[in-house]
Parts: structure tokens; C-alpha cells; sequence
């Protein structure tokens, strides 16, 4: 279980998150939606080390992460599947792979989680030797996401997985996260595309300008009449008087 | 034909110490971005190991010198550059300066500035004749000791998780640390294996050149510098690559100039280089730069 409580980040004298507090149980789907610059890339590099805390606290099962190197946190079981995908573009498919099995004993128990990991990713599986650089950006997508998986995550961390795809790609991407999900595996995704994020997850939290706006099950947010507002910051539709906003699915 | 062989085991040795050095540096620029000109002073320390253990056995030398240059290496890292890491280019670059110039001049504390002679493996000067070539044994030695480390190093890097680590590492360190390979562990492995090179490097230099002096290492290390760059920075092969040309634009030098421009036949060295890099400023071997974004 992930708890963060009132977590302030900084970069400089610009405030990226201001009091934001997540929690996730074990087993649960959790998203942080929101625009652009909300902070939602932020937070999870908060939770995975990589930007140090300026206040507040960070919990993994008790113990705190704050200022834990970005290594200890991924051994404890946190994995980040980051935005860009953050492929090794020189190497092979296979040597990516092997970076997320890593921490696995020997080369048998290796070769057995990568088979058992690449029938859930067919696209990959039959171009092991190729550089990861040719990649197409859905497969490295499912590249990263395999990679990540064969970390044995106790927590995945799933940083808009939908970016740069074509729509039947992220189709795709979903599918697989929705498989996951049903495996229990535990789930926190960020994304701009708030459809897709409430349907892939059990809760949700609505982040702009670094605050949480709103938070709660994703099956009574999909209806509130305070999600947009949350979302955008302004109210929507004819009454408002402002145009109406792109549809981020 | 004999000289045209000739030119190439003379382009090969040349060139198989300026690779030697140019990986050394590339190694180490790969993963932390630092260009390390102390690599030089990890030359001239393996010289004076040499020096100070003559009369020793030379397996016994040998071995001491590069354990020496390795526990060098990971000490600078460990004292210098690690409370560095993550600093701006121009901090590195002269935070470099400083420990090969410390380094330079803790030596001449104790040795004096001058050159000192130094008798290491004569026996290897004498000539071999095969195919119709002549060459010192030395040279042969040096070839295949370069040959040995090079193939020894692209097998360590491509088949063990250790050389997967290094090379992610080296793309992406953020990925790779996300992956949880531990940033001090790979850092000190480069610069074990980059000490390892310049050990090497050091005792077929100092049988070479049969002399020593505080800053013998400082023209190496430029060169291996200058073969990172036109072999393209961040790219091993391209350390390589680079320093092979060196080697043989060299030799090729060396045979068309005419004996009275011999002397200056380093300025027809860094003009032609130059000139490779006006034509292909990005190097010879282009990586794809990891994306660094916060």
C-alpha cells in the first residue's frame, strides 16, 4: 500500500505540486487525470525518487521513500513505466527485457518469466534480436510496459502509456491494462485522456495546477457535473458561455 | 607490397593505443558524461608503477601495474568526480583538470619534472620477420594485446548483465537506475575497466617510448580525446574507430610526407582531422542521444 500525504514538489521557484495526498491499496486501479502541466508526470516521479520531496511524505507498506535513491525504490517493488517509454533505443528488444529481469536469479527463471510475460505482448515476441530503436511507438509502448512487468512489480506506475499512439494502438494498450487489472496487479496510471483512465480504474484523483481538484470511484465521477470543472477549472457546456473543450479521448 | 604491410602492423600498434586510450575516455564520457583528462595520468602513474617495481618479475609487474591504474581509477572516481556527479559540463571538464594536474604534479614532488629512463621488456624490441615484414616484437605485442581487451570488452558488454547495465546505462542512466541497476556500482565498473585500459595502455607506452615523465600522458590522452569526437561521442565502436584512423592517417603521413615536413607532421595530423570534422562534425558513428528531461 502507496500512501502520499500533502506532497509539495519544486523545480526552482516554480511549484509543480502544492498538498497533494494519493493513497492506493494493494490490488486496486488507481488514475491521476488531468491537463497538461498539472503535475501529474511530477508526482510519480516524486513517488519513484527521481525528483526530490520538498514537503510532505511518501509511504511504500510503512516505510518512507522520501529521499531513497531512484535504485532502492525499484527494488522495493515500484515500477515506472515513464512518458516516452524511455526505451534503450540501442539495444535489442531482448537486452530491454533482460533489464527488467534483472533482479530475477539465473537464466532459467529468466527465460520462463520472458515467455510467460510475451504471450500477453505477440508483437514483440517474434522480434527479440531487432534494435529497440525500430521499434514502432506501439510496440515500444508494449516493450516498455513488458519490461516493466518482468520487474515482478508490487506497484506499476504507468506514465500516459497512450501518448504519440494511433487510436487502435491504444486500444491495444488498454486492453493489456485491463488484463493486468484483472490479474491484480496494483495500478497507477496518469493520463490526459480521462475516458479512457475511468474506465481502466477502480478510482481516480483530478490534479490541475498541483492540487487535487477532485477525487473518488471512477463509476460516480464518470457522471459528476463537477468532473469538467475540476478538470478544466472552468464550467462547461451552453451555460457557461465558453466554447466547449476538446475531447482528450 | 612489404611496406604497404609494414604501414599496416605500424598503423595498427599506433592506432591500437590511441583506441585503447579513446575507449578509456569514451567509457567513462558514456555513462557520466565527463570527459576525463586525468585518463593520461592514469598512463603516466602505470609508468612509474613500472618504474618503481624494476627488477620484479614481469608477470608480477605487469599485474601490479594494472591493479594499480584500476584502484587508481576507482579511487578518483570515488574522491573526484563522485561528489561531482550530476554537475554542469564545465564543472567536470575542469573538475578533470584538476586531478590530472594534481596528479602531474604529486609525481614531480617526488621524481622531479625531468624524464627518467626506464628498461621495461627490452627483449621485445628485437625484430620478427614473417610474410615478408619486419617488425619489433613489441609491435606484434601491442596489437595483440589491443585486439585481446577489444574483443574482451565487446564480449563483457553484450553478453553479460553486467555489459547490459552499462550500455542502458549509458543510453538512458535515469531508465536504467528506474530498473533499479545501481548508479555507483556501474559508474565504478566503467572506470575499473577504463583503468584497465590505460594500465594496458601504459605498459606497451612506457617499453615503447623507454621513458618517463609527469606529463608523458597528457599527448595520449588528447589524442584519445580528439578520436572520441571524430569517432562520434558516446559511441564505443566509434572510440575505436577513431582511433584506428588516427593510427593510420599517422602511418599514412609518416610514408608521403616528405622528409623535411616529418617534423611537423602532427599539424597535417589535427589539419586532416579537421577537415573530417568539418564534413562530419556529429563524428563518424552517430548514437542517438538519450532524451534528458525532468
Amino acid at each position: 500500500m502507496l500512501t502520499v500525504e500533502n506532497l509539495h514538489v519544486r523545480y526552482g521557484s516554480i511549484v509543480a505540486l502544492r498538498g497533494v495526498s494519493v493513497t492506493i491499496e494493494d490490488g486496486e486501479a488507481v488514475s491521476v487525470i488531468g491537463p497538461n502541466g498539472a503535475g501529474k508526470s511530477t508526482l510519480l516521479h516524486a513517488i519513484t525518487g527521481v525528483v526530490p520531496v520538498a514537503e510532505g511524505s511518501i509511504e511504500h507498506d510503512g516505510e518512507s521513500l522520501v529521499g531513497r535513491p531512484v535504485e532502492r525504490i525499484a527494488a522495493r517493488g515500484l515500477s515506472l513505466v515513464p512518458e516516452h517509454r524511455g526505451i534503450f533505443a540501442s539495444l535489442t528488444v531482448e537486452e530491454n527485457l533482460l533489464m527488467g529481469a534483472r533482479a530475477l536469479s539465473g537464466r532459467a527463471e529468466r527465460a520462463a518469466e520472458m515467455a510467460r510475460i510475451l504471450e500477453l505482448f505477440p508483437a514483440i515476441a517474434g522480434r527479440l534480436r531487432r534494435p529497440a530503436g525500430r521499434l514502432s511507438g506501439g510496440e515500444q509502448q508494449q516493450l516498455a510496459i513488458a519490461r516493466s512487468l518482468l520487474t515482478r512489480p508490487r506497484l506499476l506506475l504507468l506514465d500516459e502509456p497512450s501518448l504519440g499512439l494511433a487510436p487502435q494502438v491504444i486500444d491495444l494498450v488498454y486492453e493489456i491494462l485491463a488484463r493486468l487489472r484483472a490479474e491484480g496487479i496494483t495500478l497507477l496510471l496518469v493520463e490526459q485522456s480521462a475516458h479512457r483512465a475511468l474506465a481502466a480504474t477502480d478510482r481516480t484523483y483530478v490534479l490541475r495546477t498541483g492540487r487535487i481538484e477532485l477525487s473518488g470511484g471512477t463509476a460516480e465521477l464518470r457522471g459528476a457535473a463537477q468532473f469538467e470543472e475540476a478538470y478544466f477549472g472552468f464550467e462547461t457546456g451552453p451555460a457557461s458561455g465558453m466554447p466547449p473543450p476538446r475531447d482528450y479521448s | 607490397m612489404s611496406v604497404f604491410l609494414q604501414a599496416v602492423v605500424d598503423a595498427a600498434s599506433v592506432g591500437g593505443i590511441f583506441a585503447l586510450m579513446a575507449l578509456g575516455i569514451g567509457l567513462i564520457f558514456g555513462i557520466v558524461r565527463l570527459v576525463n583528462f586525468a585518463h593520461g595520468e592514469f598512463v603516466m602513474i602505470g609508468g612509474y608503477t613500472v618504474l618503481v617495481l624494476a627488477g620484479a618479475p614481469t608477470a608480477a609487474v605487469i599485474a601490479a601495474t594494472l591493479i594499480v591504474v584500476v584502484v587508481l581509477a576507482l579511487g578518483v572516481e570515488r574522491v573526484a568526480f563522485r561528489p561531482l556527479r550530476g554537475a554542469a559540463m564545465p564543472t567536470l571538464l575542469v573538475g578533470s583538470f584538476a586531478v590530472s594536474y594534481f596528479i602531474q604534479h604529486v609525481v614531480m614532488m617526488s621524481y622531479g619534472g625531468n624524464t627518467v629512463g626506464v628498461d621495461f621488456l627490452p627483449q621485445l624490441s628485437e625484430s620478427i620477420a614473417f610474410g615478408g615484414v619486419e617488425a619489433p616484437a613489441l609491435q606484434l605485442v601491442t596489437i595483440a594485446v589491443t585486439v585481446a581487451l577489444l574483443a574482451g570488452l565487446a564480449y563483457g558488454l553484450k553478453a553479460t548483465q553486467f555489459g547490459i547495465d552499462m550500455r542502458a546505462a549509458a543510453e538512458d542512466l535515469r531508465m536504467a537506475r528506474l530498473l533499479g541497476v545501481r548508479t555507483n556500482l556501474v559508474i565504478a565498473l566503467a572506470f575499473a575497466i577504463s583503468g584497465l585500459m590505460a594500465g594496458a595502455v601504459a605498459i606497451v607506452y612506457v617499453a615503447e617510448i623507454g621513458v618517463l615523465r609527469p606529463r608523458m600522458g597528457v599527448q595520449p590522452a588528447l589524442i584519445g580525446f580528439v578520436a572520441t569526437v571524430v569517432g562520434g561521442m558516446g559511441s564505443l565502436l566509434g572510440a575505436v574507430v577513431g582511433g584506428f584512423l588516427i593510427g593510420i592517417i599517422t602511418v599514412v603521413l609518416q610514408i608521403v610526407l616528405p622528409l623535411e615536413l616529418r617534423d611537423f607532421r602532427d599539424a597535417f595530423l589535427f589539419g586532416t582531422l579537421f577537415l573530417i570534422l568539418l564534413v562530419r562534425p556529429q563524428g563518424l558513428i552517430v548514437v542517438r542521444w538519450a532524451r534528458e528531461r525532468v
